[in-house]
């Protein structure tokens, strides 16, 4: 089974992350590969350990990239494609866009990625990626099970419960971060990823022009990034409970218009 | 409510010493000014939380075996401060005195190692050169082949040197101050330092002024930049270093291990993970963040030395600070120009091994107003007049 | 002039209150909207849409729709917005809005903005705010390009107001077959009363304090008796001592309700994340130091096990 991973590396947003006239600061920031799409590297390694095949990675975005793919290599992926790409200001139907070029001509059975990056959650790409490509698609998979070449069954958790759903390869299908726990990366797995095959693409190679690029090959756009208004602390009651919790109910109840 | 190791104060607004910085440094002053001296009216200020800075991310090794004998007659106080603390402190640091490694790669670092081994002993330290097969008898999975590009050829050997819980030293040091009526004042910065005529008159916060005698600064990182408040400059350049933890393994390591060649040192915690450190950072630089260079170099020079680790898995990378000197040696001493004020600082790599050590003589320093004989050696106007301590063959890696 | 589609969605064949806050936030713009209704046996609750002021009301009642299939609400979604005539179309950030908003807006070529938490609409210009980084930052965004606007927003974002059923001018969509390539086999539903956590005015949660299922189940009758949805931590699920449905948080369901009661919840930032859009925050944990004290309106320092059974007493003196 052939599988490509698409990954986002992503500031690390268990760290501060700072805002300076409306633009996130890069410098100072750790990068790490986003959560749900280390996940979505962690459910491909096992597809091929059981089915046979190759993961690869493809990361869009500068050389940084470049890291999280030998991160995603280290942990036992087989190769990347990294489209070095100084981003400016693409959108989810941008990057959408180029993933179908990268996808142009390649042999893949699967792409699995993450439900949303950790940076945007927008959650947009992958499924913008499968109407482009033509391709089925199931979103925020908590399981998968009846693993074959050509098809498999998915667990999709929905609003109203889990959905099965039998499906056909090639899709596109997103993975929720209860499928898995990713594996860490051993030393043998991290001196390996030196060595394994990177191919690295530009946007021109992939027959794109400025106009399918950046800001005019997007559909929306950030206009600032802010702080959101931090929540203050409030009131605190300290003491024994059947003195506190009358207290504050009674505060809920005239101040906030508590009501059951 | 739950009982803390130590308490919350209102900050007042005079005391008798102020010691800037709530590290391992900055706590074991304010400890032994209050025990070895009756001086318990005192603030430590910190800019972040107790541990935050380098005595929360350093590898917990210690050692004595150093090169000079001011370094090694301090760094043997200082482990022998140490092997008591435990026991007096009331609070188990899980000191582990397993035994340390220097690995010799080539005739000239067995050169120097053996030169170390005979300063070592000549001041009463325990210390001894090894051949390959002793090595291989105590660590029975290092590759001693000549496979690797820098074959074993020799290690300096250094029975007392060893591991220990770096949390629970600056945990218990802040106890035990706390305990004698030290104030801690955390998340509190120092804007300026007061000085009129030529004496320290209080430090001002972000928290309000506080008058004072007495300022001692214990910090790393902003050394410089509080030096700076009272006009002294410092020789202090700013690199940052990377470490590492794997997951845990049953133990198989039983001593630490160092290759100043291959710029690795590694030891296995009681909890059986093994913690790796490694040279600092080429650059000067204030991030302390982690680089995939590092984990590549390190994982590189780490199966050289045990092949037998292939499979071993990355749970955590890390950075800290550490503030180099020209001579690998800190900097303790008092400043002719300003009266009341003291340095305490340019602990590179070899910090937490000289808290104790560190903190006991700064007290004596500043209870006596003179130097102790132990530190005479550290004084900041060295590298002006040119009496460096030169411990750079002792560093535990390349620099 | 613009024009609203919205994307009704139902549950047991009624209409869930993120889509009556997307008709109200409408009516309270001046936007003309209509509606699109898809599901099994939904046909009943067309009146109930025109009453929150949608015009016209494109319906897929089939059985074949009753699970939530993207093959086919696409379809449905694109065909509704082509005899409308909408320049936008607003879903719910549900897990069907978050399936179905990037692949209707690809479907019709155009981009899209997800998880809005505040829509400013002056003709065809909208400027959306969105949360972003694990809500440490929000992002204000903006449409580039002319077409339709694809938007998706936050349930709780808005208010729904009260409305009565009204007579409703329908349209019948003709039912897709659906992708062949995927078969939407069954639905795993754990059968209960229980109110949604996304559509609940007050959210009970419980966290780790609680030590253990045992612990949970103390704490979950007062949400039935506060009227609340049952919430809780990452950390409660993924020990199993509650199901994954409950969960809160950026993995599990996002909420803003009116009320979030936090029992022995230290409040770790993927939670923090999922709740902290809440009106109201109320928090009881043993540790002061608790970061979910720092996001509380109220705060109480206590041990969970005395104080819950005080707020029962209290909830049932309110109710009489």
């Amino acid at each position: 089974m052939e599988i490509i991973v698409p990954i986002r590396q992503v500031p690390d947003v268990a760290l501060n992350i700072r805002v300076n006239e409306g633009k996130v600061v890069e410098d100072g920031v750790s990068f790490v590969i986003s959560s749900w799409d280390e996940t979505a590297i962690e459910g491909a390694l096992q597809m091929t350990e059981e089915l046979g095949g190759e993961v690869t990675l493809l990361g869009i975005g500068p050389e940084r990239v470049s890291e999280a793919l030998r991160k995603g290599l280290a942990m036992g992926a087989h190769k990347a494609i990294h489209v070095l790409y100084e981003e400016g200001q693409t959108d989810s139907f941008g990057y959408a866009k180029i993933m179908a070029k990268v996808m142009e001509g390649r042999n893949y059975d699967l792409i699995l990625t993450g439900k949303q990056a950790q940076d945007t959650d927008a959650g947009l790409t992958a499924s913008m990626l499968a109407e482009f490509l033509d391709l089925p698609q199931v979103t925020n998979i908590i399981r998968f099970s009846d693993l074959a070449v050509d098809g498999m069954t998915l667990y999709r958790k929905g609003d109203h419960g889990t959905e099965v759903i039998g499906i056909k390869l090639p899709a596109v299908v997103t993975v929720n971060d209860s499928l898995n726990e990713p594996r860490l990366a051993s030393m043998r797995g991290i001196m390996m990823a030196k060595k394994k095959p990177m191919e690295t693409l530009s946007p021109s190679d992939l027959g794109m022009g400025a106009e399918e690029l950046g800001l005019q090959g997007s559909m929306t756009e950030v206009l600032k990034f802010e702080k959101p208004e931090s929540r203050k602390e409030g009131e605190r009651f300290e003491g024994d409970e059947t003195e506190t919790v009358p207290m504050a109910i009674q505060k809920l109840v005239s101040e906030a218009k508590l009501a059951v | 409510m739950t009982e803390r190791m130590w308490n919350n104060h209102e900050m007042r607004s005079s005391y008798d010493v102020v010691i800037i910085g709530g590290g391992a440094h900055g706590l074991a002053t304010a400890y032994y000014l209050a025990k070895n001296h009756g001086i318990t009216n005192i603030a430590v200020i910190e800019q972040k939380f107790i541990g935050y800075g380098g005595s929360g991310r350093n590898t917990a090794i210690l050692r004595s075996n150093y090169r000079t004998e001011e370094g090694i007659l301090f760094y043997d106080q200082s482990l022998k401060l140490y092997e008591d603390l435990a026991q007096e402190l009331d609070y188990n640091l899980m000191f582990s005195q397993q035994g340390h490694f220097t690995l010799g790669h080539s005739t000239a670092s067995m050169q120097a190692l053996t030169t170390r081994a005979a300063y070592n002993r000549a001041l009463g330290v325990n210390s001894t050169i090894l051949d390959p097969p002793e090595i291989k008898k105590m660590l029975p999975e290092i590759d001693i082949s000549n496979h690797p590009r820098y074959p074993i050829m020799g290690a300096l050997y250094h029975p007392p040197g060893g591991i220990i819980r770096h949390d629970a030293v600056v945990w218990s040091y802040a106890r035990g101050a706390d305990q004698r009526g030290v104030h801690i004042h955390q998340l509190t910065e120092v804007q300026d330092i007061l000085v009129e005529n030529g004496e320290v008159r209080g430090v001002k916060t972000n928290r309000g002024t506080i008058h004072c005698k007495q300022v001692v600064s214990c910090v790393a990182g902003w050394s410089s930049e509080i030096c700076k408040m009272v006009g002294i400059k410092l020789p202090l350049v700013t690199h940052p270093l990377q470490a590492l933890v794997t997951t845990d393994y049953k133990p198989w390591l039983h001593h630490v291990v160092v290759s100043s060649t291959l710029h690795i040192y590694l030891s296995q915690t009681d909890r059986g993970e093994l913690v790796c450190g490694n040279g600092i950072d080429h650059y000067p630089h204030y991030g302390m963040r982690s680089t995939l260079g590092f984990l590549e170099s390190y994982a590189a020079h780490l199966l050289e030395l045990f092949p037998i680790l292939h499979n071993v898995t990355v749970q955590r990378q890390w950075a800290g600070l550490c503030d180099m000197t020209p001579d690998y040696s800190p900097i303790i001493s008092m400043v002719d120009d300003v009266d009341g004020f003291y340095i305490n600082c340019g602990w590179g790599t070899w910090g937490f091994k000289g808290s104790p050590a560190s903190g006991w003589n700064t007290a004596q320093m500043v209870a006596e107003r003179k130097t102790p004989d132990m530190i005479a050696a550290f004084r900041h106007d060295r590298y002006v007049k040119n009496r460096l301590v030169g411990e750079k063959a002792a560093a535990s890696v390349g620099n | 002039m613009p024009k609203v589609l919205v994307v009704a969605e139902t549950k047991n064949g009624e209409l869930k209150k993120p889509t009556l806050e997307l008709l109200s936030l409408a009516k309270s713009m001046n936007l003309q909207a209509e509606s699109v209704l898809i599901g099994k046996e939904v046909s009943s609750q067309a009146d109930l849409l025109a009453g929150y002021g949608s015009g016209k009301v494109y319906v897929a009642d089939d059985a074949g729709l009753e699970i939530y299939n993207t093959s086919k609400y696409t379809t449905l979604v694109a065909d509704a917005v082509g005899q409308s005539g909408a320049t936008q179309v607003w879903l719910t950030s549900s897990e069907t809005g978050r399936d179905l908003t990037p692949r209707v807006a690809a479907r019709m070529g155009v981009g899209a903005l997800s998880d809005v938490t505040e829509l400013e609409i002056d003709g065809d210009n909208i400027t959306a705010t969105r949360p972003c980084m694990a809500t440490k930052l929000v992002q204000q965004c903006r449409f580039t390009k002319d077409g339709l606007r694809v938007i998706s927003i936050r349930a709780g974002a808005y208010e729904a107001e009260e409305a009565s059923p009204q007579t409703a001018d329908t349209v019948s969509l003709s039912i897709p077959e659906g992708d062949a390539r995927v078969e939407v086999r069954d639905i795993q539903v754990e059968e209960s009363n229980e109110i949604e956590l996304n559509e609940a005015s007050i959210v009970v949660s419980v966290g780790r304090g609680t030590g253990g299922t045992e612990g949970c189940d103390f704490v979950k009758p007062l949400a039935g008796e506060m009227g609340a949805a049952f919430g809780a931590s990452r950390a409660v699920c993924d020990a199993g001592w509650m199901p994954h449905k409950h969960q809160v948080g950026q993995t599990g369901t996002v909420v803003s309700p009116d009320f979030y009661f936090a029992f022995g919840i230290s409040g770790a930032i993927q939670h923090l994340a999922g709740m902290s859009g809440s009106k109201v925050i109320v928090a009881i944990n043993k540790d002061a130091e608790a970061p979910i004290f720092k996001v509380a309106d109220y705060g109480i320092v206590g041990d969970l096990f005395k104080a819950v059974p005080v707020f029962q007493e209290e909830v049932a003196k309110i109710k009489n």
